[in-house]
């Protein structure tokens, strides 16, 4: 199993000088995450119960696992635009 | 021991066949098929890891815009695996925008097996487009 990627990096410029340059460590973000994940966990679980004769239970209940999956998949992500008066890139390491 | 590697040894101290033809019979049965039967999908180690799109300024290029995108494949599972967990009546009214844009997709009709059989035909996948302002480049890798 892949983990979330660790940090991230988005560069951003204007006229060739750099306006924003930032390396964050998202995995802060994620278990900031997993942690609210906890705490709702039960909350979660009542609201499936009552969904699931609906059909949205089961599927409220797996947003969560999808949800890290897609997180985990967001490694080598990476975004560069360029124009000639601005430069954008973000990358997921 | 597989039965036919015993029907090979057995040949060989028989003398029904020689040591070469014993070992070119072993490597036949013990080499996987390089291509895939009919219907069967490949091993997800055969997949490519990246989809790419490249766009370069062309010669009478005005903006002078250049992108570079790299998108992991297994994001693209994720993102359609995450689709298949909008409610029925949501993905109803996004099957509407979406035929309003032109786009004739149905979410519903994305099934796992659709999508691996898509990433593999995805891997075959090389656009270029070239005109005067721009080069547009989509590959996998």
């Amino acid at each position: 199993m892949t983990l979330p990627p660790l940090s991230m990096k988005i560069r951003v410029a204007e006229a060739g000088k750099t306006k924003l340059r930032l390396w964050f460590p998202v995995i802060l973000v994620w278990m900031l995450l997993l942690v609210l994940a906890i705490v709702l966990f039960p909350l979660i679980l009542l609201a499936s119960l009552i969904l699931w004769r609906q059909g949205n239970g089961k599927k409220l209940l797996m947003f969560g696992p999808i949800f890290f999956y897609l997180l985990s998949t967001l490694h080598g992500l990476n975004i560069q635009t360029e124009s000639i008066d601005s430069q954008f890139s973000i990358s997921f390491q | 021991m597989s039965e036919e590697r015993r029907k090979i040894l057995e040949m060989l101290s028989q003398g029904k066949i020689d040591i070469e033809e014993a070992e070119k019979l072993l490597s036949a049965i013990s080499e996987p098929s390089s291509e895939p039967e009919q219907g069967e999908v490949p091993k997800k180690k055969d997949f490519p890891k990246y989809l790419r799109v490249v766009v370069e300024p062309g010669p009478e290029s005005v903006k002078g815009e250049k992108v570079n995108i790299r998108v992991p494949f297994n994001l693209l599972r994720a993102g359609i695996k995450l689709a298949s967990l909008v409610p029925v009546d949501v993905q109803g009214k996004v099957n509407e925008h979406l035929k309003e844009r032109g786009v004739n997709l149905d979410l519903s009709n994305i099934t796992p097996d659709n999508l691996e059989e898509l990433l593999v035909h995805l891997n075959d996948l090389t656009v270029d487009v070239d005109s005067k302002e721009e080069k547009v480049r989509i590959f996998c890798e």
